[in-house]
């Protein structure tokens, strides 16, 4: 596991305590506005990783969303 | 004369396109092949073009047929039912509206396939969202007019790409059940009556391909290295929506990732950030099982995709895993103007501003599409590929031609003369290797018996054949024309510009037979029938038929009753076996076609009854 993917897990853990999807949003957003300059300078792996998280974030957003609409 | 696309899509002369202008047929003579095969397995998308080529009767190019009954349509259903499906989904802006039709008709994925001339392919994906907008429809109002609207639709698309129906299903599955729970009193409406009219209004097709047990998954589909070859796409490519093959849209040739189109998914996902519906839930969901799906074996976890690839019955016709770049641009084209959208809303007098930053980056994402001529490019027909057609229209008399190394789009070619050049004779990739073929005894034996009365060296014009990094190289040409030179049953007979044409010395006819005083002549009706008068016969003789063999070939006399399945004789030809001396008539036939046939009808009567039903259903729906 390398380190950009220890500081993923760090990350969502911590918004899975917070439980807020919007959070979630937001650092899926963060994680793919900062895969862009890393692609412009052919950084890729990192680059690469980014976008999973980024859609990883997402994911968890939208599981969590249709949990709160099930439960209305 | 001009060409407008490039690509798989099919270039035709007023000669031959009307050899093409009749029902669908179960035998396909010459239209993917030159030795004959059975059709029913891609009779769907055949019979478009069988309908549309009839128009050729009313004088119409096939260029202009392409344009008003392939090009235009394809366009137009694509921006047109993204645009409605926004409007009657998300919001009633036109703007916004126009920006989701635009979004869904010029990404990277529709245009590599639509100027890739995967034309079909294209007339499916734009369908989708008309499909999806009926079913919509027909869930809010499950009754008898939605149910047939949506299943007529549907059976349209399926016509085009049997796949992207099944897309289609999926995306339709997905939001069924993230809109709401099962409810059985629907069933009817949405699965029933889709079902058993998509089935009715197929039956010309589904009845051969399931009584004569074809296969619809083409052999060699489910190849594990197959799927690993054809993941193109990495994840941020079918998470940006950028296919991997753009711009140059050379097969297999991707490139670097280009950040600009990571803006897609920042923007398309940020509709999270606003005030949730399932409607939002669901594309979002879309997209990220498109992007998944879409990079197909790669990571992450591209596990994943091998499982349902080796353990999901027909998965594997998604064996180019591209194809679920759709899903995403599906859900891209809802949810990009959906934010866009609700920005606007807090920049009060400012949408118009919004929709043209987003379109001029748009633009800048697609500027190769303007900046370079490859893409649009007018092709010109080459006039040593007129003279070579005349060459053959004049011969009028039916042979083969054999193309080195592989057919060439201009190259001539129709049920009386069709053109072998797609390895389904020789099997070797290369020029050269096909010499060797060529070289090998029995050889000169196997193209007679063929009905090869010429084999074409051809020009290269699109720079496709003879390629050496991808690139044309007239090395490769020259070697191949000089090995045939040096074939001592060949004899260069004619060259047309830069098409070399070499002459076997004794082709036989489509009928031929081992005994020399066996007379036959034939009459040709269509692909799957044929008429012949046999003189002097004896018990016993053989008549070889020169097409690929099928044992659901028939001879059949019913005054002598007799009636014979086709034996395979050498090199994969058809023959039957004489049951009596003398002189008499065999009626030589292709038996699927009877259901095709039947199956025409109906669908025939299915359609004229789905017509009028809606007619008269319209203002009670």
């Amino acid at each position: 596991m390398k380190l950009q993917d220890l500081i993923f897990l760090a990350v969502l853990i911590g918004l899975i305590l917070q439980k807020k999807p919007e959070w979630f949003v937001w650092a899926g957003i963060t994680s793919l506005i900062l895969s862009i300059p890393l692609f412009a300078f052919w950084v890729f792996f990192t680059a690469q990783r980014l976008t999973y998280y980024g859609a990883a974030f997402f994911l968890a957003a939208i599981i969590i969303y249709l949990i709160q609409n099930r439960n209305r | 004369m001009e060409f407008l696309l490039g690509g798989d899509w099919r270039f035709f002369w007023p000669e031959n396109i009307k050899f093409f202008a009749h029902v669908p047929y179960a035998w396909d003579s010459s239209l993917n092949t030159g030795l004959g095969i059975p059709d029913a397995n891609t009779l769907w998308i055949t019979s478009y073009l069988n309908l549309t080529a009839s128009l050729s009767y009313f004088g119409l190019s096939w260029n202009l047929i392409s344009i008003i009954f392939w090009i235009i349509p394809i366009l137009l259903i694509s921006f047109l039912s993204a645009f409605f499906l926004f409007r009657i989904i998300i919001n009633k802006n036109n703007l916004f509206a126009a920006l989701a039709g635009m979004i869904y008709t010029t990404n990277t994925y529709f245009l590599s396939i639509f100027l890739g001339g995967q034309i079909g392919v294209a007339f499916a994906y734009a369908l989708i969202p008309f499909v999806f907008l009926l079913f919509y429809k027909l869930l809010k109002k499950p009754n008898y007019y939605f149910s047939i609207s949506f299943a007529l639709v549907f059976s349209v698309e399926v016509l085009f790409d049997p796949r992207f129906a099944f897309l289609t299903l999926m995306i339709l599955t997905l939001y069924y059940f993230i809109r709401t729970r099962l409810k059985l009193s629907e069933l009817p409406f949405i699965v029933v009556i889709p079902t058993i009219i998509t089935s009715l209004l197929h039956s010309f097709w589904l009845l051969p391909l399931i009584l004569f047990k074809s296969n619809i998954i083409p052999p060699g589909f489910d190849s594990i290295p197959g799927v690993k070859f054809f993941s193109f796409a990495l994840f941020e490519n079918s998470f940006s929506l950028l296919h991997p093959n753009w711009p140059e849209n050379i097969f297999g040739k991707t490139y670097f990732m280009r950040p600009e189109f990571l803006l897609l998914p920042i923007i398309a996902f940020s509709s999270l950030l606003f005030k949730i519906n399932k409607t939002i839930l669901f594309f979002a969901i879309l997209g990220l099982i498109g992007a998944f799906l879409g990079k197909g074996v790669n990571e992450p976890f591209g596990e994943a995709f091998m499982y349902l690839f080796e353990n999901i019955p027909g998965f594997s016709v998604f064996r180019d895993p591209t194809k679920f770049f759709t899903f995403v641009a599906l859900s891209y084209s809802i949810l990009i103007p959906y934010v866009l959208f609700k920005i606007s809303e807090k920049f009060k007098n400012r949408a118009s501003l919004i929709v043209i930053l987003f379109v001029v980056f748009w633009g800048f994402t697609l500027r190769e599409l303007f900046l370079t001529n490859n893409l649009l490019k007018v092709r010109v027909v080459p006039q040593s590929y007129v003279q070579f057609k005349d060459f053959i229209v004049d011969q009028k008399q039916f042979f083969r031609t054999l193309w080195i190394p592989e057919w060439q789009r201009f190259g001539y070619f129709s049920d009386l003369n069709p053109a072998i050049g797609r390895r389904e004779l020789l099997k070797s990739a290369s020029a050269s290797g096909m010499v060797q073929e060529l070289q090998k005894e029995g050889s000169q034996q196997s193209l007679e018996d063929w009905s090869i009365k010429y084999v074409i060296v051809p020009e290269d014009s699109e720079g496709e054949l003879f390629l050496e990094d991808r690139k044309y190289d007239n090395k490769k040409y020259q070697e191949a024309i000089s090995a045939l030179e040096d074939i001592s049953w060949l004899r260069k007979s004619e060259t047309f510009g830069k098409i070399v044409v070499f002459e076997t010395p004794n082709m036989k006819d489509r009928f031929s037979s081992p005994n020399d005083n066996l007379q036959i002549d034939y009459k040709f009706i269509n692909p799957t029938r044929y008429k012949l008068n046999i003189k002097n016969a004896e018990i016993n003789d053989r008549i070889v038929f020169a097409e690929g063999y099928d044992q659901n070939w028939i001879a059949e006399n019913t005054s002598i009753k007799y009636k014979v399945s086709s034996i395979k004789y050498q090199d994969g030809l058809n023959s039957f076996i004489l049951p009596k001396d003398g002189d008499y008539r065999l009626d030589v036939y292709y038996e699927p076609q009877k259901w095709v046939n039947i199956g025409l009808i109906i669908s025939g009567i299915t359609l004229a009854s789905i017509i009028l039903f809606l007619i008269r259903g319209y203002k009670k729906r």
